[in-house]
């Protein structure tokens, strides 16, 4: 069972990794509807809707450490935005999953709005705080 | 049941200490090793990346294309007979600069760079040359058609970062070609690779595919460096101005190298 617990990190760590370098050289001249593809944040809902909830924090933890590394910005803003971001979802969840099917989609596009939100959220709080 | 506030709130100052620490003293040192280390692959990545958004643009943007070449056949002639006209004044031009010792190469330094990485989220674009290279935060980055990049932004010593001319917030002097006639304007970046131009007077008469370059003005820029072409323009009937969005001509660059250009 433990091992099992490893193997599930071990294949986010790999997924994420990937994706994001897919991400950061790829996906970024590709253009849906005139915004930039992200996919870095379907795998993390999908651990959300399906109840994965430590696997999701992980996720986001290890998702945002990625891009900390590679973005200009102050260090542990996509950290912070992702986390949270995960956090009040999953909490959403709780009080809506016993809704309709409609409730996936409907939280699914919260999560993206509140990702831009948060990040610029993130922006000004570490701005303030850790100016270099 | 125990409470789980305590440590998770011990757990979240751990974390913003890491993170103070981290951006205080290590800020530079960890972006140089970690750009350093993946920059190949990136680079590798982003050129694949650039042959499929090519690939892409010709099965989803078809009607677009046609139109985009109807549209350059026409420019096309036009500049033709432009060039004939024009070639009288070069000759004269190419005398006069030899007698007087100009030209860009002349006027500025020039860094030669490759585009390693985009940073979408952030307007960025990372490229090969750094500190050590002679790059220093502002300077002018420019394709080799003279097409207005951005300026460079974080320096670190292998590498820096590209702020390109939509980031939000960011705004310079330009001026829109319109005919025998300029209209000088502000360029200011909206974000998402977008910008727009306001504060042009209202009496000049700007259309569609007018071409936006720098302005003296301000001293941000080189002057004549090309920006993009008008999209749409709107007037407001409540202020003398009018305004537009640009359509920047950096997005469809298609290679990966850049200039970072400096006066001498």
């Amino acid at each position: 069972m433990e091992g099992d617990s490893i193997k599930k990190y071990l294949i986010l760590i790999f997924l994420f990794s990937f994706l994001l370098l897919l991400q950061e050289s790829f996906f970024s001249k590709i253009f849906i509807f005139d915004y930039f593809f992200n996919p870095f944040l379907i795998p993390i809902f999908l651990l959300i809707i399906f109840s994965q909830k430590n696997l999701a924090f992980f996720s986001a933890f290890f998702a945002g450490f990625l891009f900390d590394l590679f973005s200009f910005l102050p260090f542990g803003i996509f950290i912070f935005s992702l986390c949270l971001n995960v956090f009040l979802t999953d909490k959403l969840f709780q009080i809506f999953q016993k809704a309709n099917f409609l409730t996936p989609i409907f939280l699914f596009a919260l999560f993206l709005v509140s990702d831009k939100f948060l990040l610029i959220f993130g922006k000004f709080l570490f701005g303030f705080l850790f100016s270099h | 049941m125990k409470s789980k506030i305590p440590q998770i709130i011990i757990l979240l100052l751990i974390l913003f200490l890491v993170f103070f620490v981290v951006n205080k003293f290590f800020y530079q040192t960890t972006k140089n090793a970690v750009f350093s280390f993946f920059s190949p692959i990136e680079n590798f990545l982003w050129q694949k990346g650039n042959n499929f958004s090519q690939w892409q643009e010709g099965i989803f943007q078809t009607s677009k294309i046609k139109i985009d070449n109807d549209e350059c056949k026409k420019e096309n002639l036009f500049l033709k007979n432009k060039i004939l006209n024009f070639q009288d004044l070069e000759k004269e031009n190419k005398e006069l600069r030899e007698v007087l010792g100009l030209g860009l190469h002349q006027e500025y330094n020039l860094i030669l760079s490759d585009i390693v990485s985009q940073k979408t989220e952030e307007d960025s674009i990372l490229i090969n040359q750094g500190r050590k290279n002679g790059v220093q935060e502002n300077m002018a980055v420019i394709t080799k058609e003279k097409v207005l990049v951005g300026k460079v932004g974080k320096v670190f010593d292998d590498f820096s970062q590209v702020v390109l001319i939509s980031q939000k917030g960011f705004s310079f002097d330009a001026k829109i070609i319109t005919g025998e006639n300029e209209a000088l304007g502000i360029i200011r970046g909206q974000g998402n690779f977008k910008i727009k131009i306001e504060l042009l007077p209202k009496e000049i008469e700007i259309k569609q595919g007018d071409i936006a370059a720098t302005s003296l003005l301000g001293g941000v820029f080189p002057k004549n460096l090309l920006i993009g072409k008008i999209k749409i323009m709107r007037k407001n009937d409540l202020t003398p101005f009018q305004e537009g969005e640009i359509e920047p001509f950096f997005k469809e660059i298609k290679s990966d190298k850049l200039f970072v250009i400096f006066p001498k």
